[in-house]
């Protein structure tokens, strides 16, 4: 059995095809994704917003001024004083600001585009002239001055809030496009899967009708090959998460002894799918392959791996479908041992995941128990 | 015409593998394009952030007048629409949750200082946005309510809507306007650079492998035919199936972008495609030198075409990158396609003085076809020379 575990391993290992795509694919799709998200999230990250402000000869506006001198110093905006609108103009055309702004008996504001940064600009100065209105309304409703106390209070800026410490991780969505490229990397040993079902199927290779004619029972050679399979994608993925980890500076949270444990229980439901396709399916090795590869970028794609926000729409709207994804399973449990404080929802994946390779595990040795050749 | 009729036939037999970065790209453009709305947008439009709100308090005057602003505001959500808030908080579909604890708005209309219990994203925009909007509306209302204690509060409430509603004007600059259909374009001519890439590396290679087959070349150099016309008939095939993958790329812009394709705009965009395509077809000889193996091609093709495209920005808006990434990137022709890409979506007019920016990026993409042309042939003259030296 050792001497069949060993040849199996050279077998798998001389497949240069399938290591590809299961170890440097994956391994350079994921750099890819690094080189390419390393900003995506950079939109929402509140920064000074850089404005000019026009600011004409002889305006005399004291209180704004102040206003404009505070955010200043808060960080909330950077501003360029300039004295034309042209100047200002030209500043947002070479994009050198993010808006410009002119004010007099109203404020207007010329903005590059509409977005977060822009938005909060307008929030910012939509404050201003707010209070400036409830001023003006408050002295034409009490027919009289506002008081010092008045004034005071009105400017004020009170804090209604305070924020609830959260027990769970930093909700970074950039993690979950890592998270789907572990699991495609798991499923893939489908690949493997396909390929030793054939390696003892007398009438799909060579390989196979040497080895039917071996005296060693079928399932030893069954079991020997999935070992050998298991091993060598189990490694892989443990470089992949590895390289993740300490390349890339991927999160995966403070549990990486689970971390491995989901790899491997992922890497044989892969394996699982790979028996149970290439047991009951009759056609090409390569069709066998497309079918796995199929199911395993849809469910990638279903797993948020083209766009997250898809995960959460899935499990939103047919939570049923994200449970029999095994894509989706796969990185809902990366993501839960990374986002949340317990593993409750990473032990439900894992178990789901269990009952998935048993099942494919136990077609696809029902389908091949007891299939014997009299010719070929 | 022999050898050009094998070449058809060749790509035939592998049309299964050689349209599937053709599939990808028409699923990949069918649903961002057919996605969203036409819309012209040349008005500033505020972004609406996902506020939830969980109201564990009654409702009032106040918290019905609170709610109404924040709705005109924000994309509003309550807490039976959001199944798990920090999954939603996660994947940025609530940016902002409040909860609103009991006896909050009787304690407030008391004059205390009772606290609104909140969790988001860390130092970002829209935490700031909407608590400057409740802080704000909440503020106000406290200053009627100080400033007339006899008042109703529906009086109050009345004020501060009516304080609320100033604001201040913004609009877009001139020449920033931006209208759905040319985002669309962008999206579409970028995701295009997939499908030339993927399907021309893959066509070319398979077939110039196929040629290059020993007992297919011996039979071949025995025929009366030139080396050099067989070569000849070999380029044209080249040429006409980058026409056929322009076609389809044109034909399909057409179907999923209408007359846009054919605009000033769109009649650069195409000419931009197409000098990347002759990057492609560069890349393609150059890699058909060194992979002979048909496993080898679909990896190696694959690998190109998934990392160029993401290096260069066609996946991936160049503003997203990090600077590490655009330096890198700026080493390959995907990159001045999608910078040629994104120049043109910023251009309302033009005129050559403007287009500078745009001629630069088409230039440099013909520079990288030729440089490829050029290691690709002097490599096969090198291997070729070296065979012969060796016989």
């Amino acid at each position: 059995m050792v001497k069949q575990i060993y040849y199996n391993l050279k077998l798998v290992i001389r497949e240069k095809e399938i290591l590809f795509w299961n170890g440097i694919f994956t391994i350079l799709l994921s750099t890819m994704f690094a080189l390419a998200f390393g900003n995506m999230l950079d939109y929402e990250k509140m920064e000074p917003v850089s404005m000019a402000l026009i600011e004409e000869e002889n305006q005399e506006n004291e209180i704004f001024r102040e206003v404009i001198n505070a955010l200043e110093q808060e960080g909330y905006i950077k501003v360029t004083k300039v004295t034309e609108e042209g100047e200002a103009k030209k500043l947002l055309a070479e994009k050198n600001v993010a808006a410009y702004m002119e004010y007099g008996e109203e404020l207007k504001i010329t903005v590059q585009e509409s977005g977060y940064a822009t938005t909060f600009l307008k929030s910012v100065f939509d404050n201003y002239a707010q209070k400036q209105a409830t001023y003006e309304h408050m002295m034409e409703q009490l027919q009289r001055p506002l008081t010092q106390e008045e004034v005071v209070r009105l400017m004020e800026e009170e804090n209604y809030f305070t924020k609830v410490e959260s027990n769970h991780a930093e909700p970074d969505l950039v993690l979950n496009y890592f998270f789907t490229i572990i699991a495609m990397g798991c499923l893939y040993s489908g690949l493997n899967g396909v390929r030793l079902v054939k390696n003892i199927q007398g009438n799909q290779s060579d390989v196979a009708v040497r080895n039917s004619l071996s005296p060693m029972p079928r399932y030893k050679l069954f079991l020997s090959s999935v070992v050998a399979n298991f091993a060598v994608q189990y490694g892989l993925i443990g470089i992949l998460v590895l390289y993740m980890k300490y390349m890339l500076k991927v999160e995966f949270g403070t549990h990486m002894a689970m971390v491995f444990l989901v790899n491997g229980v992922g890497v044989f439901m892969g394996l699982s799918l790979g028996v149970l396709v290439g047991a009951i399916s009759h056609s090409k090795e390569n069709v066998k392959q497309w079918i796995v590869m199929g199911i395993t970028m849809l469910g990638c794609y279903l797993a948020g791996m083209m766009d997250s926000s898809m995960k959460y729409k899935v499990q939103e709207n047919a939570p049923f479908l994200a449970y029999i994804n095994p894509s989706n399973l796969l990185t809902d449990a990366y993501y839960s041992l990374y986002y949340y404080p317990d593993m409750e929802r990473t032990m439900t994946n894992l178990a789901i995941m269990c009952g998935f390779s048993l099942l494919f595990c136990g077609i696809g040795i029902f389908a091949l128990r007891r299939q014997q050749y009299e010719s070929i | 015409m022999k050898v050009f009729s094998t070449y058809l036939r060749i790509l035939n037999k592998h049309k299964g593998s050689i349209s599937l970065a053709m599939i990808i790209f028409v699923a990949m453009a069918v649903i961002s394009v057919k996605s969203s709305d036409i819309s012209q947008i040349t008005e500033f439009q505020e972004e609406k952030i996902a506020v939830c709100v969980i109201n564990q308090d009654e409702d009032t005057v106040l918290s019905d007048g609170l709610k109404a602003y924040m709705n005109e505001h924000t994309e509003l959500l309550r807490e039976n629409e959001v199944t798990n808030i920090e999954d939603a908080l996660f994947f940025r579909q609530v940016e902002y949750v409040v909860i609103i604890p009991k006896g909050f708005y009787k304690d407030f209309l008391l004059g205390k200082k009772p606290k609104l219990e909140s969790y988001y994203v860390e130092n970002s925009y829209s935490a700031y946005c909407v608590e400057n909007l409740i802080n704000n509306y909440l503020s106000t209302f406290k200053n009627y309510a100080l400033s007339f204690p006899d008042a109703a509060p529906e009086t109050i409430i009345e004020n501060t809507k009516r304080d609320m509603e100033t604001e201040c004007n913004v609009s877009i600059g001139k020449g920033n306007e931006t209208n759905e259909m040319n985002g669309w374009m962008v999206t579409f001519f970028s995701c295009a650079a997939y499908a030339v890439l993927g399907v021309i590396t893959m066509g070319i290679t398979t077939v110039i492998k196929s040629f290059k087959q020993i007992d297919v070349k011996r039979r071949t150099l025995c025929s009366p035919v030139s080396y050099m016309k067989i070569n000849k008939k070999v380029w044209m095939g080249h040429g006409v199936f980058g026409l056929v993958v322009f076609g389809i790329l044109v034909l399909l812009g057409t179907v999923l972008l209408g007359k846009t394709v054919f605009s000033v705009k769109g009649l650069y965009q195409l000419l931009n495609l197409f000098a990347f395509e002759l990057c492609a077809m560069g890349i393609a000889t150059l890699m058909s030198q060194f992979v002979s193996n048909s496993s080898a091609i679909a990896a190696v093709s694959n690998t190109i075409s998934i990392c160029l495209c993401f290096l260069g920005g066609c996946f991936v808006p160049l503003e997203y990158m990090s600077s590490t990434a655009k330096t890198v990137g700026s080493f390959t022709p995907a990159y001045w396609y999608s910078k040629a890409t994104e120049n043109l979506y910023e251009l309302s007019e033009f005129r050559l003085t403007l287009m500078g920016g745009y001629f630069k990026c088409l230039a440099i993409e013909v520079g990288f076809a030729i440089a490829f042309f050029s290691i690709a042939l002097l490599v096969e003259k090198q291997k070729t020379m070296g065979k012969w030296k060796e016989a």
